[in-house]
């Protein structure tokens, strides 16, 4: 048998220090060793317990034919080394079952994250994906799509500012030339290497294309 | 017209009704991508415009061809719509509205400390196109020449000072002033005094007048923090300005106490630091103060903490013995606190900045590269603005080093030619380690007042003061008549570099000679 819920935490070690944007590819093998463990741990769990109640069973024979009345005793209580042995097979269980469901959670989280900012699946991530994944991910899509509809929804796109603005102007830098470009303010050159000052919402789908990058100064404008 | 600084309060609230009635309310600043006062100035108009919710957007130009190119990108000749451009420490000294094309539309407002300033702005018809002269102006408005139509004449010059009119649109503008305003402020005036654009007379004043705000503001933020002492106590991690009495060594704790007197402007042309003897000198010194080599050689944090306050007590006295002036090794200014251990002088900030605007212009490295650098090294609390305050630092050190060494060495050559008032230094004389990092004009200029002092020193006469430029339209005059002009290479707000091929060198400064003889002798410029 192996360290106890090793194989877990190397599973979700392998999610959780990966790119904080990106999605690490689905490890089958190391989720079916995961399943294996547990596994191997009811065994062992089911066979200290047949042996207990084996024992206690012959034990409580012996005892009636000795003194002719029901006898009490022989289980779990009566052998520490077992009862410590079921609690560790129970919590290996409990530990491994948690690892698993926190490492599709992290995975989960990131293709909702995938959703919001990127609006659609990139091929690498979708590469990454498991069966089941992909399946959550065209339906989360067709969930939020729905709510941000104009018909069945809200009638507005969320994914457009993710964070709500701390002020209603953001400080960006160009960083891509995209000609003049109609703000709500009027008409704006967007040069490389100027720095400008413009509202919020309107900035965000040129961050979102990589026009902009939100300036450092920004906190201290 | 030529706008007193008590009226930018009303030029401010014209470029805000202009916003309400304008479709295009976007404000444009152009901003000189040169010098630190520049980077400054535009930190904080963009803090007060910020505050009035415009939509800005700030543009480094390295010279009037970079602002042509884009007004005409931003199509400014032909807006129907009302229109506010702010220029910062440009465009005073030529005919912006004329060069760029601008349509009436266009609201020009500038802020420009280069001098002298194009006569042609001193009508008063001109309502807009506004050039903000402040009150205590070298150069006042009555001593300007009245514009006449028939005065086609461009006065072409030299630079001579000095600091904007931001402090007091901010101060009569806006009650609540950002933290960062004082250290904008000091390190925009630093940066004059520094690069010798004011007297010393002229920086005290500005001084004076910065402390009061200082000492206010640290009162508001102390008393702030006493009421923040139960919460996050977030004040203390803001940076601070703090006014100090100190040496005005560069990077003295950056650097060692060695280097930094080595390298020393005063100190440097004083002793001919560059020679051997130089260079014992500074020893000898500081052995009279009783510091050891091992303590004066070492790193400043290594050094033992008694020698600095050491030597702010002994050199007063001992510098007198040396020859040098304590005057100019005493530094009366402002620092920068962050946290518990980062401290900078407003000097050495401003060499970092300056060094990193210095930087040569490549296809990898692009002039917005650089002023986006350059204006992340004025915030340290910010990991990049700490990473790349550093590397200024570096290079700042780099720069005084080879200045010293190389600039020295071709007076020790006698490669500085020429006679009293007209000195010249043939630049591919003299080797600089990377040479190529060394030609921008604000690196140039250092190794001018370096030359200027130390020839000077070693003339035993005083060093001319640069009041104004007389030569400026004589040496283009001198150009042209060598057939030099096609090599034009760089030009920014206040300096020109042409590059003259080797066989003309001659030439020119027989005729640049004539010209300066010619001046001693009628007092003006005579040109052919």
């Amino acid at each position: 048998m192996s360290a106890f819920g090793k194989r877990g935490v190397e599973l979700l070690k392998e999610v959780v220090n990966h790119e904080p944007d990106m999605l690490p590819s689905y490890n089958e093998e190391l989720v079916r060793l995961v399943f294996s463990e547990i596994d191997e741990h009811y065994v062992q769990a089911q066979r200290v317990l047949s042996a207990v109640n084996c024992n206690q069973q012959s034990q409580q024979e012996g005892e009636e034919e000795d003194t002719g009345e029901q006898a009490e005793g022989g289980g779990l209580q009566d052998k520490p080394a077992d009862a410590v042995a079921m609690v560790i097979h129970y919590e290996s269980i409990a530990r491994n079952k948690r690892l698993l469901l926190s490492y599709i959670a992290q995975r989960v989280e990131r293709l909702k994250n995938v959703r919001w900012q990127h609006r659609e699946l990139p091929e690498s991530v979708a590469e990454a994906c498991s069966p089941q994944e992909l399946e959550f991910y065209h339906k989360y899509d067709q969930l939020l799509t729905k709510h941000m509809s104009k018909h069945e929804g809200i009638g507005h796109d969320l994914t457009l500012d993710i964070l709500p603005p701390g002020d209603n102007f953001v400080a960006v830098r160009v960083v891509r030339d995209a000609g003049m470009q109609l703000f709500s303010s009027g008409p704006l050159g967007l040069h490389e290497g100027a720095c400008l000052r413009l509202p919020a919402d309107e900035a965000q789908p040129f961050l979102i294309s990589g026009v902009l990058k939100l300036d450092n100064r920004k906190e201290f404008i | 017209m030529l706008l007193p600084a008590s009226r930018l309060l009303q030029v401010y609230n014209a470029v805000k009704t202009d916003k309400h009635s304008s479709e295009d309310r976007a404000v444009l600043i152009f901003v000189a991508n040169g010098d630190v006062d520049s980077l400054c100035s535009m930190v904080q108009l963009e803090s007060i415009l910020a505050k009035d919710d415009f939509t800005t957007s700030v543009i480094p130009v390295e010279n009037y061809e970079d602002v042509q190119e884009y007004c005409k990108k931003e199509n400014l000749g032909e807006t129907e719509d009302l229109k506010s451009v702010f220029m910062i420490n440009c465009g005073a000294t030529d005919d912006v509205r004329q060069h760029c094309d601008l349509s009436d539309n266009v609201r020009l407002v500038i802020i420009d400390s280069h001098r002298p300033i194009w006569h042609g702005y001193n009508v008063e018809e001109d309502q807009n196109t506004l050039v903000v002269l402040d009150d205590d102006d070298p150069v006042p408005r009555h001593e300007m020449p009245e514009y006449t139509r028939q005065d086609a004449e461009l006065h072409l010059g030299g630079s001579l000072r000095h600091r904007d009119n931001l402090e007091a649109s901010n101060s009569e503008g806006e009650e609540e002033e950002e933290d960062e305003d004082e250290e904008m402020t000091e390190q925009g005036v630093t940066d004059q005094f520094i690069l010798q654009r004011v007297d010393p007379a002229q920086y005290t004043q500005w001084r004076q007048e910065l402390e009061d705000h200082v000492a206010q503001h640290n009162m508001e933020e102390e008393q702030e923090e006493d009421i923040e002492q139960y919460g996050n106590n977030r004040a203390k991690h803001r940076p601070t300005v703090v006014r100090i009495e100190g040496l005005r060594l560069a990077f003295l704790k950056r650097w060692t106490l060695c280097s930094s007197m080595l390298y020393n402007h005063h100190v440097a042309t004083r002793f001919q630091t560059w020679r051997e003897a130089g260079k014992k000198q500074v020893d000898f010194l500081l052995s009279k103060l009783n510091i050891r080599m091992e303590q004066h050689q070492a790193s400043f944090t290594s050094m033992h903490p008694a020698v600095e306050p050491h030597l702010r007590e002994k050199l007063p006295q001992t510098v007198a013995t040396f020859g040098l002036n304590w005057e100019l090794l005493k530094y009366d200014g402002f620092e920068l606190h962050y946290k518990n251990d980062f401290k900078l002088p407003a000097m050495d900030h401003v060499m970092a900045i300056t060094a990193m605007l210095g930087r040569p212009r490549t296809p990898e490295r692009t002039p917005q590269d650089i002023f986006q650098e350059a204006l992340d090294c004025l915030y340290p609390q910010t990991k990049e603005g700490m990473a790349l305050l550093t590397k200024g630092i570096e290079r700042a050190k780099d720069v005084a080093v080879q200045i010293v060494e190389q600039g020295g060495l071709a007076l020790t050559r006698k490669q500085v030619q020429g006679q009293r008032g007209f000195w010249y230094l043939d630049l591919a004389n003299i080797s600089f380690t990377g040479h190529h990092e060394f030609h921008h004009p604000s690196t140039l200029l250092k190794l001018a007042i370096f030359l200027r002092d130390a020839n000077a020193q070693r003339m035993k006469s005083t060093a001319g003061l640069l009041v104004s430029n007389p030569f400026a339209m004589p040496l283009l005059e001198a150009l042209k008549d060598c057939g030099a002009t096609g090599g034009y290479m760089q030009a920014t707000f206040d300096s020109s570099i042409f590059v003259i091929k080797k066989h003309l060198v001659t030439a020119f400064c027989e005729e640049m000679r004539a010209v300066v003889s010619a001046y001693q002798t009628c007092g003006a410029p005579v040109m052919d």
